[in-house]
């Protein structure tokens, strides 16, 4: 019965890609064989190891579709009180009348076009993504040039969309020696929707990125983001994930340190409460000598919310000198929270520093009572050391009014609303 | 200010305050003494309200509060502080912080508008002096990385920030060397009023060389088994706990 559903859902998918697509526009053909690759696979089930612990079957009964028109917006965006060269994205669309660059000289964006020799994964979400996304951008930096103002890319969803699966997907290239901070804000209306987020980031050599995800208003969406970079040498890039809530969120991030000397830090925190679900499966791939990777999630779980984390470190045969570490540090808040963590390491270099923790643990009660005898009450005490846990990962954000807000919404995530 | 009466009270179901009086007027100061497994620590968790902790019996008032009653975010508020034994580190609390959210509660509860953070930081300045406290820890996450010195310096800056009318210091010289604890004492003594009073929970009498109690009080098996002043503490000091054990033991027989 099941599959009947399943399989009439994606007969409709592709009902639908029909009528977006045609024969005339360039890509056609590209995102045919990446509908019919994705109709073959349709959507992950528990049995695949990667989704093991994420159950997208609930989700796919309710029939999120792909949108057949843009819908309008006509409300305000969250710009966290900062100047940037701000890009709209309407359900997916660039929308240039609400977008404007400050930094016009040295950054540009044009529409991206699929091409042949695009390297792209294969997993169901990808190959869904490149079937339907449109009207997203190619956003460069240029050469040398460090941006002044951070990008801000606003992920907008409209209220009337009713159950939509939205597709973004946006490419930037930070080419050589070049500089900037990203940060990429997805913004929920009343309708529920299913974004499939594609991000791709390539740095050149010498490169330095700082890019963070964040989200609001986030309680009944489901959220796959695949956050794909690659590291050209002596490149920096920063990738911190900030999760406070959802029906469904799962993050994976693919990093491909490809040139010597290149250096990537991922940070993560994602703290929830109700029955919110967040996945986070990292893989970070040390293909070339002399690299560095460091991760370091946490997680602060209450009520029913489950989390997962999963990080995957692979030295290849000839990434000698590798330096990976990775920690996981998750505290449950309630005795019906759970946490899965997994780390995966697979070294084939015999010359590496590898690390890897995780740790879960419960509030400590100790500190909790230090706090009451000096006159906080037990919310108050629960929510400093609530912040006091995140600060190791939100005081990684250079950008003040952006940590204020993420402080902000990790109270209101924990019920702390103050 | 504070009397308490005939309190029994134990932890995972063991009695270990089997009874026990205690009457303290403002102004004074009176330590209690015993050795290890007294009760000395039963005695400043149940004041303070760590849960862990059961009353069974006896009452405790404090001021014109029933102090049993009382949660301890409360009995803090209304003026009761531990000094603790083993005071908590709390990673990415800043001193400055705490102590911030910690003195406008008291504020708060006292009918007072918080303190703007130029005189927060002016008072917290002149606190600090107190007990001779270096400017770079107010950054520092609380007793993070403290030495044990430092670690009981803080708890009498918070005393200071604070100003309670009941300071319970709990073992306080524990793990001192001479000059901390010749600091802490001096810190504690500068912050002496006839309004308030202390309660000094310690093994040993050389605490009580620089603090000096109007009365000593030594408790075994959880009761006060004698009372008196100084020289108690001294005598103490001299023939160790073992004639208080003995004489109790033949009273009892």
């Amino acid at each position: 019965m099941a599959v009947a559903i399943a399989n009439t859902l994606l007969e409709e998918y592709r009902l639908q890609w029909q009528e977006l697509f045609n024969a005339s526009q360039p890509d056609f053909s590209i995102r045919l064989a990446a509908l019919d690759a994705f109709l073959e696979k349709g959507f992950p089930t528990t049995k695949q190891e990667d989704w093991r612990y994420t159950n997208l079957a609930p989700i796919v009964k309710e029939h999120y579709l792909p949108q057949a028109k843009l819908t309008n917006f006509s409300g305000s965006f969250g710009h966290f009180g900062i100047p940037a060269n701000r890009l709209v994205f309407i359900n997916g669309t660039y929308a240039p009348e609400f977008s404007e660059i400050l930094d016009s000289s040295i950054l540009t964006i044009e529409p991206f076009q699929l091409s042949e020799n695009d390297f792209y994964l294969t997993d169901n979400f990808n190959l869904l993504n490149r079937a339907f996304a449109n009207n997203g951008l190619l956003i460069t930096i240029k050469k040398g040039q460090a941006l002044q103002y951070p990008i801000l890319l606003i992920l907008q969803y409209s209220d009337d969309t009713g159950r939509a699966l939205v597709n973004n997907s946006n490419r930037i290239v930070a080419e050589e020696n070049s500089q900037a901070h990203i940060i990429e804000f997805h913004q929920y209306g009343e309708s529920p929707v299913f974004n499939n987020t594609l991000t791709t980031v390539s740095l050149g050599q010498s490169a330095n990125i700082s890019y963070q995800k964040v989200q609001a208003q986030v309680q009944n969406q489901v959220q796959v983001h695949q956050l794909y970079a690659q590291l050209a040498r002596q490149s920096v890039f920063t990738a911190n994930a900030f999760d406070f809530g959802g029906r469904v969120v799962r993050n994976n991030v693919r990093i491909d340190l490809n040139g010597e000397h290149a250096e990537v830090h991922l940070n993560g925190l994602y703290a929830m409460g109700d029955k919110a679900h967040i996945d986070n499966h990292l893989n970070v791939n040390h293909f070339a000598p002399n690299c560095h990777s460091n991760q370091l999630y946490k997680g602060l779980i209450n009520d029913n919310a489950t989390g997962v984390f999963n990080g995957r470190i692979f030295v290849a045969k000839d990434a000698q000198k590798t330096n990976a570490f990775q920690s996981n540090k998750n505290i449950l808040l309630s005795d019906a929270a759970n946490i899965t963590s997994k780390p995966q390491l697979e070294i084939f270099a015999d010359d590496v520093k590898c690390s890897h923790g995780s740790t879960t643990g419960q509030m400590d009660k100790q500190a909790l009572f230090y706090l009451q005898a000096r006159g906080l009450d037990k919310q108050q005490a629960t929510a400093l050391l609530n912040v006091a846990f995140a600060g190791e990962i939100i005081d990684r954000v250079t950008i003040e009014p952006l940590r204020e807000w993420l402080v902000q919404s990790l109270n209101n995530s924990m019920g702390n609303a103050n | 200010m504070l009397t308490i009466k005939g309190l029994r009270a134990g932890i995972d179901g063991k009695e270990i305050l089997k009874g026990f009086d205690l009457e303290i007027k403002a102004g004074e100061v009176h330590a209690i003494m015993g050795p290890n497994g007294s009760g000395k620590s039963t005695l400043a968790n149940v004041l303070a309200g760590r849960e862990d902790y059961q009353v069974t019996a006896g009452s405790i008032q404090y001021k014109d509060h029933d102090l049993l009653e009382m949660a301890p975010e409360d009995r803090a508020r209304a003026g009761i502080f531990l000094a603790f034994q083993y005071p908590v580190e709390i990673p990415g609390v800043s001193i400055a912080n705490f102590m911030k959210a910690a003195l406008n509660e008291k504020r708060k509860y006292e009918g007072l508008e918080p303190l703007d953070a130029v005189s927060f930081l002016k008072l917290m300045r002149e606190k600090m002096k107190v007990v001779e406290m270096d400017d770079s820890l107010i950054k520092r996450a609380v007793n993070e990385g403290f030495s044990g010195g430092e670690k009981k310096r803080n708890e009498i800056f918070q005393m200071a920030m604070l100003e309670p009318s009941l300071s319970i210091l709990d073992e306080t010289d524990s793990g001192l060397d001479i000059d901390a604890l010749r600091i802490v004492a001096n810190g504690v003594n500068k912050l002496k009023t006839n309004d308030n009073a202390c309660l000094v929970i310690t093994h040993y009498q050389r605490l009580l060389d620089y603090i000096v109690p109007d009365y000593v009080h030594v408790l075994y098996n959880g009761r006060i088994v004698k009372s008196g002043t100084k020289e108690l503490a001294l005598e103490l000091e001299e023939k160790g706990y073992d004639w208080i054990k003995q004489a109790t033991k033949e009273a009892t027989i």
